[in-house]
């Protein structure tokens, strides 16, 4: 009977379970988790921390799910690695075997030496704990502003949750726009507009110089500019590090991220990663990349648990989908969407739907590579799509985005593809 | 290399798979649902999605209630296409409703070689032959249509109660361009059955449709129903993309300079199609029309929002639609609008009993066209 160890229970180790399960249904799955959580979903944290969901919501699978599949799921935290003796030791000094190890280890939150980041009050926005901890304290001190720190999409999440919460938000932002570096100048903006007609305080192009406190507790902004905001409380969120000390001084190739083939594999013999972690090829842009949202990280680890089961199952990233939403904005990137390369030609829609309307795609020898879309997401399925089949759209340039244009028509004939919305 | 295209079944498949992945657990879905039981949690359907065969009743309960209106999609920021995904356990629930399969059967011919089959669709047809316009009789199930430009294209509402071909084949004679026309029971565009769950049905009859459609050589397919409109764009797209396919809304927008309208000083509120305005985002034509004809009020939830008329629940949560027909009328009666003008055939069935009920009157906008454009005719 194979022994399988997943170390992490985040969406990549809980789809390796279904992978497993689809080749083995008898090997024995152990799964080591350091959150004191059932595998719940990250982005529902911030419906969660608005009041619009409780927390049995959260839960990804139902409890059955874990029973259902015979997994072990043991709270604590992996150590180290014995590749020869195939062991996992624990924080507790207890020892796992395994056959097959499946790291799924996720990410962190990176926090620049601030001074003043470990005064009480102070938090990254990541985890279920960290969201039930801004929480408590927002809501003690809702006369004060809350400082966010960083203007990517999880600030602008923070920022909307914020309205839900009842207090003001005052962002401080290094770069001159909002939505860096995954949106461009224009959609930047047209999120600044919107944060601003929402009276969000903004502060741009201005860097944190550290916080006060009055004794244990933050209570004061300053910025590099000088500028000072009283606060209740600061979440920053400027950025993650992949969780790759486990795999340090192994025969498994770190870079930053751990890097896997398409089948998921490391470069040791036995071991897997997965989600966050991992970096993975991707034949659409011809390197290997982060994985980064939700749903590839699904979709890895579900590859991952089926190849670590015997199956041969290729994930390939192509068009990857980052979609969300900005402060209030619907949006969704695909594909390569901030290209450099000087052969790829943008086009932007003249005209989109709602105040803040955008959409751009990018082109490379008339085939779609990569899009950008703004609160208007017309046919984004039928244009993920059209980059997955590297299809050239040259015989429409001139019709893109026109409103009676369904990009479906220009899909490959002879199959039954064709996507709504 | 670049990937083919797929079959209907394997796309539903990708889409299934596709909406359980990208789910990020927003809960917009659930809270958008005009029919799933609050009790339902996404970790509960998304453990069906994996694995159908050991559904919870739950979960059953939503696969069979599910309209099909896509509000669950668009409400979903992650792009989750979770009315796909509810599809899909429909296609794989075991012990489906026996419904789907004889609505699938009898509204496409199944089995034409079965004698008592044959005998159902003639006694159907025979008394359904009352609500046929004479018009039509010729080109009933046609195997060789002529070939014109304009493809009317009825499907199975040939024999609609409503009325609906007739205003069509109106205003055909007074836009004054050469058709031809398609329909009848046998011609079904396959749609109801994706619906129901059938992927496979549902591909059977649309490449029968196709080449049907390619005999008749149009550069335009003209339907009053949304589904048969979606059905043929995406066999356009299947076979090459030689015509357009557009709502006979749309279609009369085009031709509104050849109609002398008279319109007379009223109000109108539109009710929107599920698969035209929110799935094929093309709500703008009928805007248009409804204002060539009077003062257009908007209704509670409506554009991407609209109120779905559950037509495509075929008759099985027949309290929860009967639930959501009765807030449509309400809706539109608080615009204190005339009338409430719909663009699809199914819509216009699907609110006549309560309509009729409450005094509020639903009517098709391409009616409103022809009678403003008799008057015109006759000053």
């Amino acid at each position: 009977m194979t022994r399988y160890v997943i170390v992490g229970n985040g969406v990549a180790g809980m789809a390796a379970v279904l992978g497993i399960r689809e080749h083995d249904p008898d090997g024995s799955i152990t799964v080591v988790a350091e959150e004191p959580h059932s595998t719940y979903f990250r982005a529902g944290l911030s419906e969660w921390m608005r009041g619009t969901i409780d927390r049995a919501e959260l839960r990804v699978r139902p409890r059955a799910f874990w029973h259902r599949h015979g997994v072990t799921t043991i709270r604590s935290r992996a150590v180290s690695i014995d590749e020869g003796g195939r062991h996992l030791e624990l924080a507790d000094g207890d020892h796992l075997r395994w056959d097959r190890l499946l790291l799924a280890t996720g990410a962190r939150p990176f926090v620049p030496d601030w001074p003043g980041a470990d005064l009480e009050g102070f938090f990254t926005y990541r985890t279920f704990g960290d969201c039930a901890a801004i929480r408590e304290t927002v809501q003690r001190r809702p006369d004060l502003p809350v400082v966010i720190v960083g203007g990517g999409i999880l600030g602008l999440e923070f920022a909307w949750d914020c309205r839900g919460l009842g207090v003001q938000p005052v962002m401080v932002v290094r770069e001159s726009q909002l939505g860096h570096p995954l949106f461009d100048e224009a959609a930047g903006r047209l999120q600044r507009q919107r944060l601003r007609a929402a009276a969000v305080d903004l502060v741009l192009d201005d860097e944190v110089l550290g916080f006060e406190g009055d004794g244990t507790r933050i209570r004061r902004l300053v910025t590099r500019t000088g500028r000072t905001s009283p606060c209740s409380a600061v979440v920053a969120a400027v950025g993650v590090r992949a969780n790759t000390e486990l795999a340090e001084g192994t025969g498994v190739e770190v870079d930053g991220r751990i890097r896997v083939d398409e089948h998921l594999r490391t470069t040791a013999e036995g071991i897997f990663a997965a989600g966050d972690v991992a970096t993975v090829w991707d034949p659409l842009l011809g390197r290997h990349e982060p994985t980064r949202t939700w749903e590839p990280g699904y979709l890895c680890g579900r590859a991952a648990g089926a190849n670590m089961a015997g199956g041969d199952e290729r994930f390939r990233p192509c068009a990857a989908m980052n979609a969300s939403l900005v402060y209030d904005l619907q949006y969704v990137l695909l594909g390569a969407f901030r290209e450099s390369d000087p052969a790829v030609e943008e086009v932007v829609a003249p005209a989109s739907r709602g105040p803040y309307g955008y959409r751009k795609l990018l082109l490379k020898d008339g085939v779609p590579v990569g899009g950008t879309f703004l609160q208007d997401r017309r046919h984004y399925l039928a244009w993920r799509r059209l980059i997955q089949t590297r299809t050239d759209v040259s015989r429409w340039r001139d019709r893109l985005f026109d409103d009676d244009f369904d990009p479906n028509l220009a899909l490959p004939p002879g199959g039954a593809d064709y996507y709504f919305y | 290399m670049a990937e083919t295209s797929r079959g209907l079944a394997a796309t539903l498949e990708a889409l299934d798979e596709l909406g359980n992945a990208a789910c990020v657990g927003y809960d917009l879905c659930m809270k958008a649902c005009p029919v799933v039981d609050p009790e339902l949690s996404i970790a509960e359907l998304n453990d069906a999605a994996d694995l159908p065969s050991g559904l919870s009743p739950l979960a059953r309960r939503l696969a069979i209630d599910c309209v099909q209106c896509g509000r669950c999609t668009t409400a979903c920021p992650a792009g989750a296409p979770r009315d796909h995904m509810v599809l899909q356990l429909r296609s794989t629930m075991p012990d489906r409703p026996a419904r789907y399969d004889r609505y699938g059967a009898f509204r496409g011919g199944h089995g034409l070689q079965s004698w008592g089959r044959e005998l159902a669709m003639s006694a159907f047809t025979l008394k359904e032959r009352r609500h046929l316009d004479p018009r039509l009789r010729p080109h009933l199930d046609t195997e060789r249509p002529r070939a014109s430009r304009t493809l009317l294209y009825f499907g199975c509402y040939a024999f609609s109660e409503t009325g609906s071909p007739t205003v069509t084949l109106d205003l055909a004679d007074m836009i004054g361009e050469d058709y031809s026309v398609i329909g009848g029971l046998r011609t079904c565009c396959g749609w109801p059955q994706y619906l129901s769950g059938d992927p496979a049905r549902a591909e059977e009859l649309l490449e029968a449709l196709g080449r049907l459609i390619e005999r008749a050589e149009p550069e335009v397919v003209v339907s009053g129903c949304a589904e048969c409109v979606a059905a043929c764009q995406l066999l356009s797209r299947q076979r090459g993309g030689s015509w357009e396919s557009i709502s006979t809304v749309e279609w009369v927008r085009r031709n509104l300079d050849r109609l002398d309208l008279k319109d007379e000083p009223r109000t109108i509120t539109f009710h929107d199609s599920c698969h035209l305005t929110r799935k094929m985002g093309r709500g703008d034509a009928a805007r248009e029309v409804a204002a060539a004809l009077g003062e257009l009020r908007e209704i509670e939830e409506s554009g991407d929002d609209g109120l779905c008329c559950g037509y495509y629940n075929f008759g099985l949560a027949p309290e929860k639609t009967a639930a959501l027909r009765e807030r449509r009328i309400e809706q539109a009666s608080a615009t204190g609008a005339d009338l409430m003008a719909v663009e699809c055939v199914t819509c216009l069935e699907s609110y006549g009993p309560v309509a009729r009920e409450r005094g509020v009157r639903v009517v098709e906008l391409q009616e409103l066209v022809r009678d403003a454009a008799r008057r015109g005719a006759e000053r």
